[in-house]
């Protein structure tokens, strides 16, 4: 019998491990986001705005607090219209007391570490006028951190062709 | 269950990798982090020698960084501050981040909080702060910033703060006890300067 014959049922059963890892690996990333309260839980840090705290490459692990934001937390927020969400700190918290459920329970100003000034200039870019933003915009606070990390998602984004080796090598490996 | 990478790797499963920490304040003797190290800066001090509420003006809002809006009135302060934050520099100190914030309380809005001066440390040697007559790098303004008798004779602290970053884990943040925060009152009306230096030299000097 020719021992490079590779039966049905071997292929099949080779296309089902793939599923199940990559179906393992899904349900790992979404049991993380509904264990720290956010919608992505490990972020990766893209500018040096926020030196020298967190430099490009580095893997932030978020999370969704329950008590209000305060002063001095990272956060990270996104904008409408803007599809890269930012980290910087918090410098300005005021709470109004209107707290009908459609009512901003917090307005924040934020700015980068590095930067020199506040992020109003971000703010309006597409949203003209806009002074403050609101937890509703935050993502997630910046609990902890591991250096240098997420490098690889950068190079991968700069360099799309790597993305196709890698995935090239997965599935030699697979075989 | 027979070599000790096996043993290794079931204790390792039961442990918790991810432990978010956050301190709110920090006693005189200082608290105990999870590494089990103190968190105590010594010779906390913050003083405030004056404050102005500053009319607007395309100069102070130039100064206090203020491009998108025009706030009727800025608060102007100076102060000195002191801090021996060298404890804070472990192993896994990356840099800490100092700020002096002024807090208050307005009508419509119970809490408010704004950074006006801060600072980032990364070593140990410059770990000594120490400020003179130094003033607010970030405009002191409110939300309703058209309203430009807001500050007038307004109740506010400022206070130390620090946030401790690490080469990898957790962030952990702190502030001076509310016993050494420097408790004052803005001037009553727009365009006045208050110095608060008698002879015992602001609000909040003298006090370790």
């Amino acid at each position: 019998m020719n021992p490079f014959a590779i039966n049905f049922r071997q292929t099949l059963l080779q296309v089902l491990n793939v599923l199940l890892i990559v179906s393992s690996a899904l349900m790992i990333w979404k049991g993380l986001s509904v264990w720290t309260n956010t919608e992505s839980p490990i972020v990766v840090v893209l500018t040096e705005s926020m030196e020298p705290a967190f430099g490009r490459g580095d893997l932030l692990f978020l999370g969704k607090p329950a008590s209000p934001l305060e002063v001095g937390d990272i956060v990270v927020y996104k904008l409408e219209g803007k599809d890269i969400p930012i980290v910087h700190r918090i410098l300005n918290v005021h709470t109004p007391t209107d707290q009908d459920d459609d009512a901003e329970p917090q307005y924040l100003l934020t700015k980068g570490d590095n930067n020199a000034s506040n992020d109003r200039a971000i703010y309006g870019d597409q949203q003209p006028g806009k002074l403050w933003i609101t937890p509703r915009e935050v993502l997630g606070k910046v609990y902890g951190y591991a250096p240098y990390v997420g490098y690889v998602t950068i190079v991968m984004n700069d360099y799309p062709q790597l993305k196709a080796v890698l995935l090239g090598a997965l599935a030699l490996f697979a075989l | 269950m027979h070599n000790l990478w096996s043993r290794v790797n079931i204790r390792l499963r039961f442990c918790d990798l991810l432990t978010p920490t956050h301190v709110p304040v920090v006693g005189p003797a200082g608290t105990k982090d999870p590494y089990g190290n103190l968190l105590a800066p010594l010779a906390l001090s913050l003083n405030v020698s004056s404050a102005t509420l500053v009319r607007r003006s395309r100069a102070a809002q130039y100064k206090y960084q203020s491009y998108f809006h025009a706030p009727a009135v800025f608060a102007a302060l100076q102060f000195d501050a002191t801090a021996d934050l060298r404890s804070l520099f472990q192993w896994n100190t990356k840099q800490v981040y100092a700020m002096v914030t002024v807090a208050y309380q307005a009508p419509g809005f119970p809490t408010n909080k704004i950074t006006v001066w801060d600072t980032i440390i990364t070593n140990i040697d410059d770990a000594r702060l120490m400020v003179a007559n130094a003033e607010n790098k970030y405009a002191i303004t409110d939300v309703q910033y058209r309203d430009a008798a807001r500050f007038n004779g307004l109740a506010v602290t400022a206070r130390l703060e620090w946030c401790v970053h690490t080469y990898v884990g957790a962030t952990r943040c702190a502030a001076m006890p509310d016993e050494l925060a420097a408790k004052f009152t803005l001037p009553a009306n727009v365009g006045e300067r208050v110095s608060y230096r008698g002879d015992r030299g602001g609000v909040g000097a003298n006090k370790v």
